[in-house]
């Protein structure tokens, strides 16, 4: 346990306390300012993760038939040898196309040292005790020009990035759970493939406001800093998402088109259906209404995640209906 | 079985996200350096009792018998379950009352209390509650003729002021009865241009004591009509160094001595300064300024004509007071930082420094040539300033073990916890 202490502060703690102090001497003592170009260095360090993460997730969507087609087989099959054998073949399709399943969390798992380092970072980069400060001599390596500059101004845009959010001034207590819930939602909007999987698009569709959800509220209990950090991070994913796949970006952009006008639309006939009973005219139903109207599946023709959803599970049950 | 795949890589993808957010959660809720955490009080002597702050988060004022070495259960301040916070500085005592401050924060919001004890009871002098601020104090309080002075770091966004030098009248209400006594003991407060982290010196009613923003301030304690429409004016001189200030300046021979970050040592010629120069340091006034090898925390001490320094680096050096010039070859090092002011024991070896440090040791320095003595081992990082009183070196570390060590055999004659339901009894190592 000891080393793993010692690993984490010496090969991740101190290199970021550096670096954000470095970079606060370098940029005029401006706090915000080294959290941004540090969060900018971030992502820029992991494009190539990106850009592997969306092959693979690619690939993943393009296995999707094949694979399904083997879930089918598998439901046919009944012995241990038939399903070994089912799931070989499973493997051995993730092989051949150069997939690996959980890689594709491979860069969600590598920030997670980073936002729980940034956090230690900040706090100790701006010490609030006593303690803290007496820690900060042992962070700081000799050749750091920022000593001179302690202590740091931790001082942005009118609030202190030491400060929980929660206790930030108005308006920046309601802005940056609300930002950083945003961003985040539609960062993964645009990262997230479309899945012909009911389940898989399930998944997804939980993920896609669960954790925007979970981590708004988290935020309240960051350092502004980290939240700034968490805001900038979603802001330049959402940017290099755009242009390493931009047509899964212009895709997903306008699946949320198809769902406002969806909405709008579903409005509209709501409101003429509330004026076909005002003069008795009978009321469309539900189905029949989803069923003639093709942008309820999505412009993008059934491929936005509830879009798929909802469309894989009316095809099952038509399935089961026919066969009855 | 690939759908069992499938939903078995959802469930880990799930499982996954969820430790994940445990993870932030824990480190968001484990960081040790967001909130005080214990402070570290040393002990000082008064009437054959050791006053400290016992140390934890919910640190009081409370008393040992330096003789029995036993913990006296029945004078703590305050009483139960109530807590003065993390305490950072020793008690000062008085004339029979005992002055101690903690502070401690939730969140972004922290309070600090000023509390004033009669040593022979433990009651409150003033009031209960003492005097409370919603400010840090993390350094030790200074007494003048007439005020008791603290530094205090500012919290919040309402005031812009960093940090202020607290006077406040220790003697008024005095006669009254205890509960028709009022908390406004308030003199004067004088605003600085940083946080003050430990307190200030006080010699001959003046308060020396240094900022986080790298101003060293004389301020005069005495009462004058002068100073009652601008309280700026009590400022005498102040000397604008090359880091931030932590460490209490020392002030002996008419030569202020302190340290910095920057890894400087100043020795400035008080009554200089106080005539009116100003400026950087005059080799013609008699003033001088070394380079160290790490930043200064600790109080440095003297004894015979040298200046005794320690770093948070570990090094210790001897500088003669008028020169600045090392005494020994090269300076003592130590393991661990040295955060509190060392002090002098007689062993059996000779005079020695007693130096505590925060790995688990308080270090004994040969004064003659800076080779190591010897350790006084005790069970946990010492932060505090050991406490000699004849043969006898109090040491309180910072789990709460507060240890009594014969200074000329070094041997350990009692150990105590002064902390927790524990607190009391022997230690258990």
């Amino acid at each position: 346990m000891e080393i793993l202490g010692i690993l984490w502060n010496q090969g991740i703690m101190r290199p970021m306390i550096n670096s954000i102090a470095l970079l606060y001497d370098v940029l005029f003592n401006n706090f915000g300012l080294s959290i941004i170009v540090f969060t900018a260095a971030i992502r820029i360090v992991m494009i190539p993760l990106a850009v592997r993460q969306m092959r693979q997730m690619k690939k993943m969507s393009e296995l999707q038939p094949k694979i399904k087609a083997l879930q089918e087989k598998s439901k046919q099959k009944s012995g241990r040898e038939d399903r070994q054998a089912i799931q070989r073949e499973t493997m051995k399709l993730y092989k051949e196309a150069g997939v690996n399943p959980v890689g594709c969390l491979g860069p969600f798992f590598l920030q997670i040292p980073i936002w729980i380092g940034l956090y230690n970072a900040i706090l100790r980069v701006v010490p609030p005790t006593p303690e803290g400060l007496a820690n900060l001599s042992g962070s700081l390596y000799s050749w750091n020009p920022a000593a001179n500059d302690i202590p740091f101004n931790a001082r942005f845009i009118g609030m202190d990035l030491v400060d929980f959010v929660q206790a930030s001034p108005v308006p920046y207590n309601i802005l940056f759970p609300v930002l950083v819930g945003a961003s985040m939602w539609l960062q993964q909007k645009l990262s997230t493939p479309p899945s012909t999987d009911p389940r898989q698009a399930q998944t997804n569709a939980i993920m896609l406001w669960t954790m925007p959800v979970m981590f708004g509220f988290f935020t309240l209990q960051f350092p502004a800093g980290l939240a700034l950090y968490i805001l900038f991070s979603n802001i330049l994913g959402i940017v290099i998402q755009y242009f390493i796949a931009p047509q899964q970006s212009k895709d997903a952009l306008r699946s949320m088109a198809s769902v406002t006008t969806f909405f709008r639309r579903r409005k509209a006939a709501l409101e003429i259906a509330g004026a076909a009973v005002d003069t008795s005219a009978p009321e469309p139903s539900g189905e029949k209404q989803s069923d003639g109207n093709p942008d309820i599946h999505g412009e993008d023709g059934g491929r936005g995640d509830r879009g798929s959803a909802a469309s894989a599970r009316r095809q099952a049950r038509r399935r089961r209906h026919n066969r009855r | 079985m690939p759908s069992l795949w499938f939903a078995a890589r959802r469930r880990l993808f799930l499982a996954s996200v969820a430790v994940s957010f445990l993870l932030i959660l824990a480190a968001a809720c484990s960081n040790k350096d967001s909130i005080p955490s214990g402070g570290w009080s040393g002990p000082v002597a008064s009437d054959g009792y050791l006053y400290l702050g016992a140390s934890g988060t919910g640190g009081s004022l409370i008393r040992i018998d330096a003789n029995s070495g036993r913990l006296d259960t029945s004078w703590q301040y305050p009483a139960g379950k109530a807590a003065l916070g993390s305490i950072y500085g020793a008690p000062l005592v008085r004339d029979g009352v005992i002055y101690g401050a903690g502070y401690t924060c939730k969140g972004n919001v922290c309070s600090a209390e000023v509390a004033a004890v009669d040593a022979a009871s433990g009651n409150p002098v003033w009031a209960e509650g003492g005097y409370d601020r919603e400010t840090k104090i993390s350094g030790r309080l200074g007494a003048g003729s007439n005020v008791i002075v603290f530094g205090t770091s500012q919290v919040g966004s309402e005031d812009s002021t960093p940090g202020y030098l607290f006077a406040l009248d220790p003697a008024r209400d005095a006669g009254k009865p205890l509960a028709e006594r009022v908390q406004q003991r308030l003199v004067w407060k004088l605003p600085v241009d940083g946080a003050i982290v430990s307190g200030p010196a006080v010699v001959d009613d003046v308060a020396y004591f240094g900022t986080m923003s790298r101003t060293l301030y004389a301020v005069d304690l005495k009462d004058d009509a002068r100073y009652r429409d601008n309280v700026s004016k009590r400022v005498l001189w102040s000397f604008k160094s090359e880091g931030a200030i932590i460490a209490t300046p020392l002030v002996a021979g008419g030569l202020v001595y302190f340290g910095d970050f920057q890894n400087q040592f100043y020795a400035l010629n008080a009554n200089a300064r106080r005539s009116g120069r100003s400026g950087p340091v005059s080799a013609a006034e008699g003033e001088w300024q070394v380079e160290a090898k790490a930043w200064f925390w600790a109080q440095p001490v003297t004894e015979a004509g040298v200046i005794y320094a320690a770093t948070l680096g570990g090094h210790i050096y001897a500088l003669d007071a008028k020169t600045g010039d090392s005494v020994w070859p090269e300076p003592a090092v130590i393991e661990g930082q040295v955060i509190g002011t060392p002090v002098f024991v007689e062993t059996q070896r000779g005079r020695a420094l007693a130096v505590p440090s925060t790995k688990t040791d308080v270090v004994l320095i040969k004064l003659s040539d800076g080779s190591a003595q010897g350790s006084l081992f005790t069970g946990g990082s010492v932060k505090s300033s050991p406490f000699v009183s004849g043969d006898f070196i109090f040491v309180h570390a910072l789990n709460g073990e507060f240890y009594t060590f014969s200074a000329k055999s070094q041997e350990e004659r009692s150990c105590l916890q002064t902390r927790g339901k524990e607190a009391g009894a022997r230690c258990k190592s």
